[in-house]
């Protein structure tokens, strides 16, 4: 067993998401034709020998749960361990409002850290992170270094990161800036820390005497200015949090180019997902297939160019799709023109059907939509 | 644990009409349709059928099928008080173990693992067959009979009739007469090699010919005969949907080929899932030159060249400028730049080199036919394998 306890937020909701986020949670958002980010988080914890694993979600969270389940695709269903699905409980106001900050969140789930919790060491990210990360190494360089605090980080900047480390001689963090500045110093955090469990529940009981919310902003400053040692794990390789419907979009096209595609899913650290029984995908005579990626299941006759493509679809005759994303078991039909979409679950559009949008501003078709 | 009915899947048979792709692995695990293995077909209909405890009779080259079963949570087939267990041959105190002789004593060697579960009835599957089946209504139907076994017939032609288990019926529609593989066929009813037996019988049965020094041991050669000289109740149960037996090169390749036309058997439908144990991959690319026309495409793969009436499995490569026509490409075969692949069974993890040729269009001689080869090639660059050939090692001169 590792010493190490997975912990996961896995309840952001983010608005700018817009018909993508009615139904789900950031962790939940499906992703390059059969994954979902929490693939990223699950997967990654599972490579580095982590058996024990909380999730905490707040609401919203039914696609989240239909995905995970039992948690057996990251080996994840355990005789000892394994995985904790951790809604509101214990506290009689956690049900009420959105978690305001992750701090309160960790607060809601005092009981659960102080008493439930086996391994000394604890590595709380995000769910929602589009990012394959190797969690061992920075495990690893955490026990080797002596921090107190190890923090995974990018170069460059990240959308929605609003927090960055500059670095002493030593390369331990030296500053926590709360910038997004393009052109600000130091290191982009990916908001993924490993420390003490004791070290832990310290800093959740100083933010609840104080109504604190903030990991970053509240608990990792406070530390830090009391002598804290947070070090750095420099994570090379793409990363990205995904919390608009622009950055989705991104994203997924980003995944027809063979580098980033490899930076995410390197065949050492294999992304497990849960798994869809589907044949494989069927070609017609008459269907022409450019730059795209294609997941099983899909019955494709039309035309399809810097597409990505889930399992299930279906892509009439006469349809020519380009530069979208198609989810699960959606139906295009006959003649239909597509560009610059995002089709929901379940879509169905009805022959002839034209819609476009623009790569700035990708056009979102709702799940189980009707056109 | 009391089970009305238990599977018993026989996969230990060694498939030596495709011996190229058998040479290293039964044939059960062979890739099949793209997304499958052969034995995803009756795990997946026992599946289906609500039957969830299975004995997966194995003996020929049984380490990948083994690794590929796993514990059965892919096919759903792990329930706490049931489940899939690999049965090979094992030793007894004061002998050195048996190998399985025939069908019949891979079951009789195994009455210890049917009495722990001590069923009423007793489900014989083949692990080489291709087909959708509910196996509860053939059970509803044994019970409906009285039956002390029901045979799953099919209809074949009067002339591939030699090729299979034969019966007749007599006017009530119980099965009169059984003869394997008769040379002059008076009946076009043919077993698939599916049986239910109520167990009590077929132990009885099993027992009494594993003592007789002069029988095969064999279900269609020896039991079936025996059950009907001694007028127990047997029954057919009639099916009509799609089944095939793809113990040749010719065979496997037709029924690979059924899988591009839906109508033959419909792998898409949600209420009878064939489910495979498969890697995790990401989603196939298709790059900006590729053509792809009437073909599966499995995930992983990546395919930048041209791909016609073929079947790709997982993680298949296929380079620009590389030609795939009429072929089967089995998980992770690559087709470097230039090479052609026509007509053509390509084994798992083979790579066919720049600018060499497998295969070749029909042109009528009698001497034609698929061009097979085995896994863990090497085609080098710009080598010929010729229509109807089958290799099985690295070639280190041109063919």
């Amino acid at each position: 067993m590792n010493n190490v306890h997975g912990l996961v937020y896995a309840y952001h909701a983010f608005p700018e998401l817009g018909a993508l986020g009615f139904h789900r949670t950031g962790a939940s958002l499906p992703f390059c034709g059969r994954f979902r980010l929490i693939d990223f988080t699950l997967s990654g914890m599972m490579h580095a020998g982590i058996s024990d694993v909380g999730v905490i979600m707040q609401r919203g969270y039914l696609s989240l749960l239909e995905h995970i389940s039992n948690g057996r695709s990251w080996n994840l269903a355990r005789r000892s361990g394994g995985l904790h699905l951790l809604p509101p409980y214990g506290l009689a106001d956690a049900g009420k409002g959105v978690y305001a900050g992750c701090m309160e969140a960790l607060s809601a789930m005092y009981t659960y850290l102080s008493e439930d919790i086996r391994e000394d060491y604890v590595l709380v990210t995000r769910g929602d992170l589009c990012a394959n990360v190797d969690i061992s190494a920075l495990i690893e360089q955490h026990l080797s270094s002596g921090a107190e605090v190890t923090v995974a980080c990018v170069r460059g900047t990240l959308p929605y990161t609003h927090h960055r480390f500059t670095l002493d001689a030593a390369g331990n963090a030296a500053e926590l800036l709360c910038t997004q500045n393009e052109d600000s110093r130091g290191l982009a955090s990916l908001e993924m820390y490993l420390l003490h469990r004791e070290k832990l529940l310290e800093l959740v009981r100083w933010c609840r005497e104080g109504s604190r919310l903030h990991f970053h902003r509240d608990a990792l400053t406070h530390a830090m200015a009391e002598g804290c040692r947070v070090g750095i794990y420099l994570h090379e390789g793409y990363a990205l949090h995904i919390t608009t419907a622009r950055e989705y979009y991104r994203a997924n096209m980003d995944m027809l180019d063979p580098v980033k595609r490899a930076s995410l899913f390197p065949p050492e650290r294999h992304v497990a997902t849960r798994t869809r029984s589907d044949a494989s995908t069927y070609f017609g005579d008459a269907a022409q297939v450019r730059d795209s990626l294609v997941a099983d299941g899909c019955r494709i006759e039309g035309s399809v160019e810097r597409c990505v493509i889930f399992g299930g679809v279906r892509i009439a005759p006469g349809a020519v799709v380009k530069n979208s994303i198609i989810l699960n078991d959606s139906i295009i039909g006959e003649h239909c023109d597509l560009n610059c979409a995002v089709a929901d679950k379940g879509v169905e559009l009805s022959p002839y059907t034209v819609l476009c949008g623009s790569e700035r501003l990708p056009l979102l078709i709702p799940k189980g939509a009707r056109i | 644990m009391k089970k009305q009915c238990v599977a018993m899947l026989l996969a230990g048979g060694q498939g030596s009409r495709l011996y190229a792709l058998t040479r290293d692995m039964a044939k059960p695990s062979i890739s099949f349709g793209g997304k499958y293995r052969i034995i995803d077909f009756p795990l997946s209909n026992c599946a289906n059928s609500g039957i969830d405890t299975v004995g997966v009779l194995t003996q020929y080259k049984p380490l990948q099928l083994n690794s590929y079963i796993g514990s059965g949570a892919a096919w759903d087939l792990d329930s706490s008080d049931g489940g899939t267990f690999i049965l090979p041959p094992y030793q007894s105190a004061g002998d050195s173990g048996k190998w399985f002789k025939g069908t019949a004593d891979a079951i009789y060697q195994n009455i210890g693992f049917l009495d722990l579960y001590d069923p009423e009835y007793v489900l014989i599957l083949s692990g080489d067959h291709v087909y959708k089946m509910d196996y509860s209504d053939m059970l509803a139907v044994h019970k409906r009979n009285g039956a002390d076994c029901t045979i799953a017939v099919i209809r074949v032609s009067m002339e591939e009739a030699s090729r299979f288990g034969i019966m007749s019926l007599d006017d009530t529609g119980r099965i009169c007469r059984f003869t394997e593989k008769p040379k002059e066929p008076d009946s076009d009813l043919a077993s698939m090699g599916i049986y239910i037996f109520s167990w009590e019988k077929l132990r009885a049965y099993l027992t009494e010919d594993a003592a007789d020094p002069g029988s095969d041991n064999d279900f269609g050669k020896n039991i079936i005969p025996k059950m009907l000289r001694a007028g127990e109740r047997m029954y057919p149960y009639f099916f009509a949907g799609y089944w095939r037996d793809v113990g040749t090169i010719e065979s496997f390749w037709d029924a690979n080929m059924d899988m591009l036309c839906a109508d033959r058997i419909d792998l898409y439908d949600p209420k009878w899932p064939i489910r495979a144990n498969s890697p995790k991959t990401v989603p196939q690319y298709i790059g900006p030159e590729a053509r792809i026309h009437h073909s599966v495409v499995t995930e992983g793969c990546a395919v930048y060249g041209a791909v016609e009436n073929s079947v790709l499995s997982g993680s298949v490569t296929v380079e620009a400028g590389a030609e795939v026509q009429y072929s089967i490409l089995m998980p992770g075969a690559k087709i470097r730049a230039g090479a052609r692949v026509c007509y053509a069974i390509i084994g798992e993890n083979t790579e066919v080199c720049a600018g060499a040729v497998v295969g070749a269009p029909p042109d009528g001689s009698a001497d034609w036919g698929v061009a097979t080869c085995g896994p863990d090639l090497k085609i080098g660059a710009g080598r010929r394998v010729p229509a109807g050939a089958m290799v099985y090692e690295t070639p280190e001169v041109e063919i």
